[in-house]
């Protein structure tokens, strides 16, 4: 017998009440899983795109507070091809787009002679021609979503495309990309000669030295700065207001799961204040007293996490299916993601029940043992 | 440890409740030896309970001093740490923990004593036995008569090996058969192990079966005594001067506040015999 085996004893004594609890605490921490993986998918996503297309640099516009901000002259690409080390250079507009009137897809406009498209992984289909017009390569999840297969008519910004392939990106935001020829998006979103970003391929394996000395070239040009794939959105200030809504949110989500715990063993001390007179009466310490009690609040904390976990993957799963979520975001929570907001739901469980425990072991035992 | 050192010693202990509105004890002073057997009597309400909790440091007096082994004990740590170590508590309502099985309860008051899990399983089922409960032990109390759960208790309070065993109203709740039995057990422990013994008790046959009987009235300690069988009697005489009453057995040595005798092993395991 020890103090795990007390607390699990007492929280077995009221099941409905500790299984209440500990949902309520799973659903706190699906909340805040689902939150921080929505948030960490879009800047995973994005570098993930970016490095399975095979970029190693990404430029943007130094003034853009986010990807879609940002606004370069598609002529200025000359003065990145010059650098030297610099393999390949491409333009690229990104933009959500209008699909069949009511769906908005991430689409991706390359260069004709972009070095992507030569790269693309194709399930089915092929690459739009050098001189073809019209002409869309769409992710597979985009494919699924769209019910759209090769050969298909497909309305965007209400001009008519064809689905001339379907390409086999692994990453989740290559996935539900739609491809096309940079003049058409330009044209048809009126952008004419501009670009979201140039993104850089380097000759051969690029050090972490060379490829900081190409930045410093890139900073002197104009006023953009190029980023590896891994840090393109570190100063993209949508993604940065929305990490800290969703770390905001996760919190109160996770405080609401300790408050309820708290609510739980207050109730519960009330009931057992003999039993824990009782732990006085044979000379429990204080803190081994209040230890009894915060281990429950760790166990309800350990539970919530065990309903948690699961529960904010089948969520990803079941937001995927969910037309007007599915089709605009995607998440999957990591096993990365999943420790630290276990160790903050747990330690906060445990903060929860820190009052009550304190409440139990600040009676004196006499108080306790008269108590009905 | 020498008699004339008291093991504890409640010096002018007051208790009052609501601001002085209720008194329960009035300038109390009462000292226990190691081996001593004492029965503290007294209607409901004399003071009897107020005395017991405040000798097990569970409730603190309103003035006065309890002193272990001639220290005053000055906070609830110092409390604490006797009840883990030198004085064992029994209830009259049991108060075992329901969710945890009679061993388990046992092996409560031994944790944080630096035994490993498997000596206090060890030690616990040795209790156990020692109070005829080897074969109940991973009953929880609801599957436990009133007698066996008192049993527990017993085991769970001689756990540490006390110098002092306090019993509050231990037979309260049990008929009479049972309430032999638990008084028979607790005479024995106190005879075999030397532990001092008080028990609080209303019962005049109980409180007979003690070697020494303080009665309570009002909050005030009224009568301080030895209740000596006829044999006894004469043999302390000498000890008790010439205070002891002649009254037919069971004597009483009245007022002799504190009063030493030079058996340790004062109980009556009888009162029959």
């Amino acid at each position: 017998m020890n103090l795990v085996t007390l607390a699990l004893r007492n929280l077995q004594r009221r099941v409905a009440r500790t299984a209440i609890v500990s949902v309520s605490v799973g659903l706190a921490v699906a909340s805040a899983l689902s939150l921080v993986a929505l948030s960490d998918s879009i800047e995973r996503g994005s570098s993930e795109g970016m490095d399975e297309r095979g970029a190693d640099l990404v430029v943007l516009s130094r003034n853009a507070s986010d990807v879609f901000s940002s606004f370069i002259p598609e002529d200025q690409k000359g003065k990145l091809v010059a650098i030297p080390g610099v393999e390949a250079v491409s333009g690229e507009l990104v933009m959500f787009a209008p699909i069949d009137k009511d769906k908005q897809k991430l689409v991706t406009a390359l260069e004709s002679e972009s070095f992507f498209w030569k790269r693309m992984p194709m399930a089915s289909g092929r690459v739009p021609r050098a001189d073809e017009r019209r002409a869309v390569v769409l992710g597979a999840e985009s494919s699924e979503t769209l019910h759209k297969g090769v050969g298909d008519k497909i309305n965007i910004y209400d001009a008519d495309f064809t689905v001339v392939g379907i390409s086999k990106y692994q990453s989740s935001i290559n996935r539900s990309m739609v491809y096309m020829v940079l003049s058409d998006l330009q044209e048809i979103a009126f952008r004419q000669k501009q670009v979201t970003m140039f993104q850089i391929k380097l000759q051969g394996r690029p050090t972490s030295a060379r490829i900081d000395a190409i930045k410093a070239q890139i900073a002197k040009i104009g006023s953009w700065v190029a980023s590896p794939t891994d840090q393109l959105l570190q100063r993209d200030r949508n993604l940065l207001v929305m990490k800290a809504i969703s770390r905001a949110v996760s919190l109160i989500a996770l405080s609401m799961g300790a408050l309820s715990v708290l609510s739980a063993l207050l109730m519960a001390v009330q009931e057992r204040t003999r039993e824990i007179g009782i732990m006085m009466a044979i000379g429990w310490t204080r803190a081994r007293t209040m230890a009894s009690i915060v281990f429950e609040g760790v166990l309800i904390g350990l539970a919530g996490c065990l309903t948690g976990v699961p529960l904010s993957y089948l969520i990803s799963l079941l937001f995927e299916r969910i037309p007007t979520i599915g089709d605009i975001i995607s998440f999957r929570p990591t096993v990365a993601m999943v420790l630290p907001t276990l160790i903050v739901s747990v330690a906060l469980c445990g903060l929860g029940s820190l009052y009550p425990a304190w409440r139990a072991a600040s009676m004196s035992p006499a108080d306790a043992l008269r108590r009905p | 440890m020498t008699r004339s050192v008291p093991l504890i010693y409640v010096e002018n202990i007051t208790r009052s409740y609501e601001n002085g509105a209720v008194v329960a004890l009035r300038k109390v002073s009462l000292k226990i030896y190691a081996g001593d057997c004492v029965a503290i009597l007294g209607k409901s309400g004399s003071g009897k309970s107020s005395l017991i909790q405040i000798m097990g440091g569970c409730d603190s007096p309103t003035s006065g001093t309890v002193f272990w082994r001639e220290e005053p004990v000055r906070n609830q740590q110092e409390w604490r740490e006797l009840r883990a170590t030198e004085i064992g508590i029994i209830f009259q309502e049991f108060l075992l923990l329901s969710v945890l099985t009679a061993i388990e309860n046992v092996e409560m008051a031994l944790m944080g004593r630096g035994l490993s899990a498997k000596e206090r399983n060890l030690r616990a089922a040795e209790l156990l036995g020692m109070v005829g409960l080897g074969k109940r032990l991973h009953h929880l109390p609801s599957a436990l008569s009133g007698g066996e759960r008192q049993r527990v208790a017993i085991a769970r309070s001689i756990a540490n090996n006390p110098a002092l065993i306090l019993a509050d109203e231990p037979t309260g709740n049990l008929d009479s058969a049972n309430a032999a039995a638990i008084i028979d057990l607790l005479l024995e422990i106190q005879k075999t192990h030397g532990t001092a013994l008080v028990i609080v008790t209303h019962d005049e046959s109980l409180a007979a079966r003690c070697r020494r009987r303080v009665r309570i009235r009002d909050g005030l300690i009224v009568e301080d005594g030895l209740v000596l069988k006829e044999r006894d009697l004469v043999e302390n005489i000498v000890v008790a001067d010439d205070r002891a009453s002649s009254s037919a057995p069971p004597a009483v040595v009245s007022a002799a506040v504190g009063l030493r005798v030079s058996d340790p092993q004062q109980c009556v395991s009888d009162p029959q015999q």
